[in-house]
């Protein structure tokens, strides 16, 4: 029976993994699509002036240096875009490694700007005071952060800001995932998933639902 | 001929502009909103031929923005843009009142074809609306 509940509790996270991966890379190639069509319509604007300039006046420099000014700055957002995708991707590369645990929320936050930024919630990542390394599964522990967020997210009114902040205690490092509510999270039973990752991750998870408020911490043990 | 009047709804700051300076070089009067709140006021405020209109924006969706306009404006056509991946919500907006809906990244002859579209459909409906306002007051006089 134990054998059962294990296997479907691990059928449980990997499709909840997939689905985090899924809903990641959908916003951002829904991002990226805007990109290359805010690109194939500013390079339309040059096919115009190109056929106007046949029979009124000629394409100025200064036309031309707008419209290279507009392609430029959208193809570097498309570059960031892919970039940052790209380290996501491959934070499910190994099983444990040591990382910066800022610098890969800092990845995953930015990536859910646009999820989150629907809603008209904010997201905000503070700069922990000195460096955090961890040593587990970087995927898990994403995973956990997104799950966090996600969970607070129906609750939250529009214009509220949800704040992550790291910092290090007793050699852990604790992730804290805190947001003001609009008192309707009472009945949230346990987030059993999040605490299944951090126990992945050596660490524990603790949660905390106030009438207006809601705080979690993730507590991963740091890298010796 | 009078200008053909669009809005152009979108959050895509930089996609809308390039979309409005090349409609307004082919002569349609263009103003762009960010989202479906100053959409509507727009859409109450000012006579428009067709409505440009983003499916997924921040707040207020495009299918929530196109009933509201729908309800505001009847015979004002609303042509929808869908990412990819959210075709299905694509038919949801012609089943909620849409004229068209097109995928991004959106073919700009094609856009201007539908927009002439709507216009035509709209003035059809207009002129229907008038005729039978019309006749209503010609049956009351008795005429």
């Amino acid at each position: 029976m134990n054998q059962n509940n294990n296997k479907a509790d691990q059928d449980k996270l990997l499709h909840e993994g997939l689905e985090f991966f899924g809903a990641i890379t959908a916003s951002v190639t829904h991002e990226l699509n805007n990109v290359l069509g805010t690109i194939d319509q500013i390079s339309g604007l040059l096919e115009d002036l190109a056929v106007s300039s046949e029979h009124e006046s000629a394409v100025t420099e200064e036309q031309m240096n707008s419209i290279a000014e507009r392609i430029n700055k959208q193809t570097a957002r498309g570059t960031k875009l892919v970039k940052r995708l790209n380290t996501f991707s491959h934070s499910s590369d190994t099983s444990s490694v040591d990382f910066n645990i800022y610098n890969a929320i800092e990845n995953l936050t930015s990536l859910m700007k646009r999820l989150v930024g629907i809603k008209k919630i904010n997201l905000e990542l503070s700069t922990p005071n000195e460096e955090i390394t961890v040593t587990g599964n970087t995927f898990f522990l994403l995973q956990a952060v997104f799950l966090a967020i996600n969970r607070i997210l129906p609750f939250v009114k529009q214009g509220t800001t949800i704040e992550i902040a790291l910092l290090e205690r007793s050699n852990s490092a604790v992730i804290i995932v805190k947001a003001e509510h609009e008192n309707t999270m009472a009945e949230l039973s346990i987030c059993s998933s999040i605490k299944k990752l951090s126990s992945a991750l050596a660490g524990s998870f603790e949660e905390d639902i106030g009438d207006e408020s809601y705080e979690c911490k993730i507590l991963i043990p740091m890298s010796k | 001929m009078a200008q053909t009047k669009v809005l152009i709804v979108d959050d895509e700051k930089d996609f809308a502009d390039a979309l409005a300076e090349r409609m307004r070089s082919r002569n349609l009067e263009v103003d762009i909103v960010e989202d479906g709140l100053k959409a509507i006021k727009f859409v109450t405020d000012k006579s428009y031929d067709a409505i440009v209109l983003d499916l997924v924006m921040p707040g207020m969706d495009g299918i929530e923005t196109l009933k509201q306009i729908i309800s505001i404006k009847p015979g004002l056509q609303v042509i929808l843009l869908t990412g990819r991946g959210s075709v299905e919500k694509g038919v949801e907006a012609i089943k909620s009142g849409a004229f068209e809906f097109l995928e991004k990244p959106v073919n700009f002859e094609n856009l201007l074809d539908k927009i002439s579209r709507a216009k035509s459909k709209k003035d059809a409906l207009t002129e229907e609306h008038t005729s039978d306002m019309i006749n209503e007051i010609l049956k009351r006089k008795g005429w």
